[in-house]
Protein backbone atom coordinates (compact mmCIF):
# COMPACT_ATOMS: atom_id res chain seq x y z
CA UNK A 1 0.00 0.00 0.00
CA UNK A 2 1.43 3.34 -0.90
CA UNK A 3 0.79 6.12 1.46
CA UNK A 4 1.00 9.27 -0.16
CA UNK A 5 3.76 11.71 1.26
CA UNK A 6 2.96 15.06 1.52
CA UNK A 7 6.46 16.77 1.91
CA UNK A 8 7.44 16.75 -2.10
CA UNK A 9 4.21 18.49 -2.73
CA UNK A 10 4.49 21.27 -0.28
CA UNK A 11 8.05 21.65 -0.76
CA UNK A 12 6.84 22.48 -4.79
CA UNK A 13 4.19 24.37 -3.43
CA UNK A 14 6.69 26.63 -1.35
CA UNK A 15 9.09 26.32 -3.98
CA UNK A 16 6.71 28.25 -6.93
CA UNK A 17 5.84 30.18 -4.33
CA UNK A 18 9.00 31.94 -3.07
CA UNK A 19 10.26 31.18 -6.86
CA UNK A 20 7.13 33.78 -7.73
CA UNK A 21 8.04 36.24 -5.20
CA UNK A 22 11.63 36.89 -4.59
CA UNK A 23 12.78 36.82 -8.30
CA UNK A 24 10.33 40.02 -9.15
CA UNK A 25 11.15 41.48 -5.73
CA UNK A 26 15.37 40.42 -5.93
CA UNK A 27 15.84 42.36 -9.38
CA UNK A 28 14.18 46.23 -8.61
CA UNK A 29 16.72 45.93 -5.55
CA UNK A 30 19.56 45.15 -7.69
CA UNK A 31 18.93 47.54 -10.37
CA UNK A 32 18.96 50.45 -7.50
CA UNK A 33 22.62 49.96 -6.92
CA UNK A 34 24.20 52.93 -8.38
CA UNK A 35 27.06 51.53 -10.79
CA UNK A 36 27.80 54.53 -12.91
CA UNK A 37 26.61 58.18 -12.67
CA UNK A 38 27.69 61.16 -14.16
CA UNK A 39 30.30 62.80 -12.37
CA UNK A 40 28.87 66.13 -10.38
CA UNK A 41 29.81 69.78 -11.01
CA UNK A 42 32.87 70.05 -9.03
CA UNK A 43 34.28 67.85 -11.36
CA UNK A 44 33.13 69.66 -14.45
CA UNK A 45 35.59 72.55 -15.09
CA UNK A 46 38.70 70.20 -13.66
CA UNK A 47 37.61 67.89 -16.45
CA UNK A 48 36.88 70.78 -18.96
CA UNK A 49 40.74 71.87 -18.02
CA UNK A 50 41.62 68.56 -18.98
CA UNK A 51 40.12 67.81 -22.05
CA UNK A 52 40.11 71.59 -23.66
CA UNK A 53 36.37 71.01 -24.10
CA UNK A 54 36.44 68.07 -26.12
CA UNK A 55 33.28 65.17 -25.41
CA UNK A 56 34.38 63.03 -22.49
CA UNK A 57 32.26 59.88 -23.57
CA UNK A 58 30.98 57.06 -20.52
CA UNK A 59 32.53 53.63 -21.96
CA UNK A 60 35.71 51.84 -22.82
CA UNK A 61 36.94 52.90 -19.34
CA UNK A 62 36.34 50.77 -16.11
CA UNK A 63 36.95 51.70 -12.57
CA UNK A 64 37.24 49.06 -9.76
CA UNK A 65 36.97 50.65 -6.48
CA UNK A 66 35.08 49.34 -3.06
CA UNK A 67 31.36 50.98 -2.65
CA UNK A 68 32.44 51.31 0.81
CA UNK A 69 35.86 52.47 2.17
CA UNK A 70 36.00 51.73 5.45
CA UNK A 71 39.48 54.46 5.57
CA UNK A 72 39.91 57.02 3.24
CA UNK A 73 43.73 56.85 3.71
CA UNK A 74 43.76 54.19 1.95
CA UNK A 75 41.67 53.31 -0.68
CA UNK A 76 42.64 50.25 -3.42
CA UNK A 77 41.39 51.30 -6.91
CA UNK A 78 42.06 49.13 -10.47
CA UNK A 79 41.47 51.40 -13.62
CA UNK A 80 41.16 49.03 -16.98
CA UNK A 81 41.23 50.84 -20.50
CA UNK A 82 39.81 48.78 -23.22
CA UNK A 83 42.29 49.46 -25.86
CA UNK A 84 44.42 47.38 -28.28
CA UNK A 85 47.43 49.42 -27.02
CA UNK A 86 49.30 49.26 -30.69
CA UNK A 87 51.51 52.13 -31.61
CA UNK A 88 48.90 53.74 -33.82
CA UNK A 89 45.95 53.32 -30.86
CA UNK A 90 46.90 53.35 -27.33
CA UNK A 91 45.98 54.68 -24.31
CA UNK A 92 48.48 58.12 -23.50
CA UNK A 93 46.93 59.51 -20.51
CA UNK A 94 45.33 58.34 -17.48
CA UNK A 95 43.61 61.07 -15.04
CA UNK A 96 42.17 60.16 -11.36
CA UNK A 97 40.16 62.69 -10.27
CA UNK A 98 38.24 62.87 -7.18
CA UNK A 99 35.29 64.93 -6.37
CA UNK A 100 35.92 66.37 -3.29
CA UNK A 101 39.55 66.47 -2.26
CA UNK A 102 41.45 69.74 -1.90
CA UNK A 103 43.39 68.76 -5.19
CA UNK A 104 40.74 67.35 -7.41
CA UNK A 105 43.75 65.62 -9.84
CA UNK A 106 44.67 62.40 -7.83
CA UNK A 107 47.41 61.28 -10.21
CA UNK A 108 48.10 61.60 -14.02
CA UNK A 109 49.21 58.74 -15.83
CA UNK A 110 51.31 58.56 -18.92
CA UNK A 111 51.04 55.35 -20.77
CA UNK A 112 53.45 54.41 -23.58
CA UNK A 113 52.16 51.59 -26.55
CA UNK A 114 54.32 49.28 -24.79
CA UNK A 115 52.65 48.82 -21.47
CA UNK A 116 50.60 46.02 -23.55
CA UNK A 117 47.73 46.65 -21.47
CA UNK A 118 46.33 49.85 -19.91
CA UNK A 119 45.44 48.90 -16.49
CA UNK A 120 46.74 50.75 -13.09
CA UNK A 121 46.05 49.66 -9.82
CA UNK A 122 47.13 52.09 -7.19
CA UNK A 123 46.18 53.33 -3.02
CA UNK A 124 44.51 56.44 -3.07
CA UNK A 125 43.35 58.80 -0.30
CA UNK A 126 39.79 60.25 -0.17
CA UNK A 127 38.68 63.25 1.71
CA UNK A 128 34.79 62.20 2.50
CA UNK A 129 31.67 59.79 0.70
CA UNK A 130 32.22 61.03 -3.06
CA UNK A 131 32.60 60.30 -6.77
CA UNK A 132 35.80 59.20 -8.09
CA UNK A 133 36.64 59.35 -11.89
CA UNK A 134 39.07 57.69 -14.14
CA UNK A 135 39.53 59.56 -17.82
CA UNK A 136 41.13 58.63 -19.56
CA UNK A 137 43.01 59.83 -23.65
CA UNK A 138 43.57 57.95 -26.27
CA UNK A 139 46.42 58.78 -28.58
CA UNK A 140 43.60 59.82 -31.07
CA UNK A 141 42.81 62.53 -28.43
CA UNK A 142 39.70 61.43 -27.39
CA UNK A 143 38.41 61.11 -23.74
CA UNK A 144 36.52 58.32 -22.16
CA UNK A 145 35.78 58.08 -18.50
CA UNK A 146 34.00 56.28 -15.89
CA UNK A 147 33.12 57.19 -12.70
CA UNK A 148 31.96 55.23 -9.10
CA UNK A 149 30.52 56.08 -5.80
CA UNK A 150 32.31 55.42 -2.55
CA UNK A 151 31.33 55.67 0.94
CA UNK A 152 33.97 56.56 3.21
CA UNK A 153 33.13 55.97 6.40
CA UNK A 154 36.55 57.52 8.20
CA UNK A 155 37.65 60.53 5.93
CA UNK A 156 41.30 61.05 5.18
CA UNK A 157 42.36 64.12 6.76
CA UNK A 158 42.51 66.25 3.25
CA UNK A 159 39.93 68.62 4.56
CA UNK A 160 41.92 71.91 6.16
CA UNK A 161 40.66 73.52 3.12
CA UNK A 162 41.80 76.99 4.53
CA UNK A 163 44.91 76.58 4.31
CA UNK A 164 46.98 77.34 1.12
CA UNK B 1 67.15 58.54 -0.30
CA UNK B 2 63.64 56.76 -0.64
CA UNK B 3 63.30 53.00 -0.03
CA UNK B 4 61.29 50.97 -2.51
CA UNK B 5 60.39 47.75 -3.31
CA UNK B 6 60.51 46.41 -6.65
CA UNK B 7 58.60 43.10 -7.94
CA UNK B 8 59.55 42.40 -11.93
CA UNK B 9 59.44 38.58 -12.70
CA UNK B 10 62.82 37.80 -13.64
CA UNK B 11 62.06 35.21 -16.80
CA UNK B 12 59.42 36.58 -19.27
CA UNK B 13 58.11 35.20 -22.43
CA UNK B 14 59.12 37.30 -25.77
CA UNK B 15 55.90 39.07 -26.15
CA UNK B 16 54.31 37.97 -22.81
CA UNK B 17 52.28 40.65 -20.60
CA UNK B 18 54.29 41.19 -17.15
CA UNK B 19 53.33 42.61 -14.13
CA UNK B 20 55.25 45.38 -12.56
CA UNK B 21 54.36 46.21 -9.08
CA UNK B 22 56.47 48.59 -7.11
CA UNK B 23 55.93 50.23 -3.58
CA UNK B 24 57.83 53.63 -2.59
CA UNK B 25 58.43 54.02 1.27
CA UNK B 26 57.62 57.56 1.79
CA UNK B 27 55.08 59.63 3.88
CA UNK B 28 53.35 61.65 0.99
CA UNK B 29 52.84 64.73 3.07
CA UNK B 30 49.46 66.13 2.01
CA UNK B 31 50.65 70.05 3.23
CA UNK B 32 47.49 69.89 5.17
CA UNK B 33 48.67 68.72 8.43
CA UNK B 34 50.15 70.47 11.27
CA UNK B 35 52.53 69.32 13.68
CA UNK B 36 52.00 69.53 17.27
CA UNK B 37 53.59 73.33 17.73
CA UNK B 38 50.77 74.07 15.24
CA UNK B 39 53.15 74.35 12.26
CA UNK B 40 51.97 73.01 8.81
CA UNK B 41 53.83 70.26 7.52
CA UNK B 42 54.85 71.63 3.90
CA UNK B 43 53.40 69.11 1.35
CA UNK B 44 56.17 66.29 -0.11
CA UNK B 45 55.00 64.15 -2.10
CA UNK B 46 56.42 61.76 -5.15
CA UNK B 47 55.33 64.38 -7.20
CA UNK B 48 57.41 62.73 -10.12
CA UNK B 49 57.98 58.71 -11.20
CA UNK B 50 59.68 57.39 -14.72
CA UNK B 51 60.01 53.70 -15.58
CA UNK B 52 62.21 52.72 -18.31
CA UNK B 53 62.53 49.93 -19.64
CA UNK B 54 65.70 49.57 -22.06
CA UNK B 55 66.00 53.36 -22.10
CA UNK B 56 62.84 53.73 -23.27
CA UNK B 57 60.01 55.49 -21.49
CA UNK B 58 56.89 53.00 -20.88
CA UNK B 59 55.39 54.86 -17.66
CA UNK B 60 54.96 57.92 -16.17
CA UNK B 61 53.21 59.19 -12.54
CA UNK B 62 52.69 62.66 -11.67
CA UNK B 63 51.16 62.07 -8.15
CA UNK B 64 50.05 64.37 -5.48
CA UNK B 65 48.77 63.95 -2.06
CA UNK B 66 45.27 62.64 -3.08
CA UNK B 67 47.60 59.35 -3.32
CA UNK B 68 48.25 57.08 -0.59
CA UNK B 69 51.06 57.02 2.09
CA UNK B 70 54.03 54.78 0.60
CA UNK B 71 52.46 54.89 -2.97
CA UNK B 72 51.91 51.73 -4.65
CA UNK B 73 51.57 51.35 -8.53
CA UNK B 74 50.88 48.23 -10.50
CA UNK B 75 50.89 48.22 -14.22
CA UNK B 76 52.11 46.07 -17.25
CA UNK B 77 54.59 45.67 -19.88
CA UNK B 78 55.02 43.75 -22.69
CA UNK B 79 58.50 41.86 -22.72
CA UNK B 80 60.28 42.34 -25.31
CA UNK B 81 63.68 42.06 -24.91
CA UNK B 82 66.54 41.03 -22.11
CA UNK B 83 67.27 44.14 -20.06
CA UNK B 84 66.71 46.65 -17.21
CA UNK B 85 63.41 47.85 -15.94
CA UNK B 86 64.65 51.21 -14.05
CA UNK B 87 62.34 53.18 -11.97
CA UNK B 88 63.52 56.83 -10.65
CA UNK B 89 61.44 59.48 -9.01
CA UNK B 90 61.88 62.57 -7.30
CA UNK B 91 60.15 64.05 -4.31
CA UNK B 92 58.87 67.76 -3.75
CA UNK B 93 62.16 68.21 -1.42
CA UNK B 94 63.82 67.51 -4.26
CA UNK B 95 65.01 64.40 -3.27
CA UNK B 96 65.38 61.43 -5.44
CA UNK B 97 65.23 58.16 -5.79
CA UNK B 98 65.80 54.81 -7.60
CA UNK B 99 65.18 51.16 -8.37
CA UNK B 100 65.56 49.24 -11.12
CA UNK B 101 65.00 44.98 -11.56
CA UNK B 102 66.72 43.11 -14.69
CA UNK B 103 63.61 40.60 -16.83
CA UNK B 104 65.19 38.23 -18.87
CA UNK B 105 63.24 36.72 -21.73
CA UNK B 106 63.38 33.89 -23.53
CA UNK B 107 61.79 32.53 -26.99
Amino acid sequence: MKIRQPYPARRSVLKSIAGGLLLPAASPVLAQIPTVRPPLEQLVPVMKQITNGAPVRESRVKLDIPHLAENGHLVPLTVTVESPMTAADYVSTLYLLSEKNPRPIIAKISLSPEAGRAALTTRIRLAGAQHVVALAQMSDGSFWAASADVIVTETACLDASDIT
Amino acid sequence: MSVARLLVPPRAKRGELVEIRIAIQHPMETGFRMDNMGKVIPKNTVSNLVCRYNGTEVFRAEMGSGIAANPYLQFYIVARESGAVEFSWIDDRGEKGSASAVITVTA
